[in-house]
């Protein structure tokens, strides 16, 4: 049985501090396992806006991360599919639609090795992404983390972890 | 896996989603790996496909997702491979797409993997197997056995390092 890390339902104060990727045969596998940022509280609203979705958006969403866990060169996470912020330390996005609304995924790769932690979902129009301040948010975020100030949970889908592992 | 499961089993929209999620992304991911496979830019494959550019990444954008008959074929052409357009079950395509990993959607070009073909006669790929080809496949087919390396055959592990692949005529 693999252990997981902190999920946002845990109140307990050590559930700030990030724990280290537990070997599993997902990390044996496949490259990059996923996360989200969880506030102090616990509560992880990139999960909530991942999980109300529309049903199109959310499997674009899934099969995009299933590709990109796959993806191990950070430099192959390019666009169309992904695409590295300029102006952001290690800040990036996954890029999907829903329904016909452009959908950005933010996150960063960390706070430990083989992670990627989405930090924001926001849409995209014309340049203009809702929240406007989406990249400021995800680099607090980011810096939140890493500074264990902040949480992050296990990406889930249809509450299991995603992806899910390999056979 | 589970409960995403029954969701697909409850709801068609679901999995509808999830079909057509995943033929535009595994075919926008595919084409980009074999892209890079070939060490190739955009612009290479533009040219090798007598297109532009910025239609090659369109193709590798799973939002476009309109990618037509006719640019498959020229796809497969330039990448000399074969694509394979047909319907399967949604389960096995659930099954087979669970995780996907880089070496999963590259595919070596004709000439290339050519060279790693063996025509063998049905004594010497063994009794064994000439046995279980026999009766699995009817007469004058062309079987093509793949042996991953760890379980090539003693006969075969000198003709090279790797996949082989065995055509058998019978």
């Amino acid at each position: 049985m693999r252990e997981q890390m902190p999920t946002r339902k845990r109140k307990s104060a050590d559930h700030l501090t990030p724990v280290p990727a537990q070997p599993s045969q997902n990390c044996d596998i496949l490259p990059w396992s996923f996360a989200v940022f969880a506030s102090q509280a616990g509560r992880s609203d990139v999960q909530e806006a991942l999980d109300s979705l529309t049903e199109y958006g959310k499997a674009f969403f899934e099969r995009q991360v299933v590709y990109l866990a796959g993806t191990a060169n950070r430099s192959d996470w390019r666009e169309p599919q992904a695409k590295r912020l300029r102006g952001y330390t290690e800040l990036y996005e996954i890029r999907f639609l829903d329904g016909n609304k452009a959908t950005r995924a933010l996150g960063f790769f960390g706070p430990v090795p083989r992670l990627f932690t989405i930090t924001v979902v926001a849409t995209h129009k014309q340049n203009v992404y809702s929240p406007r301040e989406a990249f400021d948010i995800a680099d607090r975020r980011r810096k939140a983390i890493c500074a264990g100030d902040a949480a992050y949970s296990t990406l889930l889908v249809d509450g299991e972890e995603f992806p899910p592992v390999p056979e | 896996m589970a409960r995403s499961f029954h969701r697909y089993q409850s709801s068609v929209e679901a999995r509808q989603a999830f079909v057509e999620a995943e033929a535009v992304t595994s075919l926008a991911h595919q084409i980009r790996v074999l892209r890079t496979q070939r060490g190739w830019s955009q612009a290479d494959l533009a040219r090798e496909m007598g297109t532009t550019q910025a239609a090659v990444s369109r193709m590798e954008d799973a939002s476009y997702g309109r990618i037509s008959f006719k640019t498959m074929l020229n796809l497969a052409r330039v990448f000399d491979v074969a694509p394979v357009m047909r319907f399967m079950s949604t389960i096995q395509l659930l099954r087979e797409r669970r995780t996907v990993r880089r070496a999963d959607l590259e595919v070596r070009p004709f000439n290339e993997e050519a060279k790693d073909v063996v025509f063998e006669t049905a004594e010497r790929v063994g009794s064994a197997m000439a046995a279980t080809l026999s009766t699995s496949v009817p007469d004058r087919v062309h079987t093509v056995v793949i042996y991953p390396n760890a379980d090539k055959p003693a006969w075969l592990t000198a003709s090279g390092t790797g996949t082989s692949t065995v055509m058998r005529v019978f």
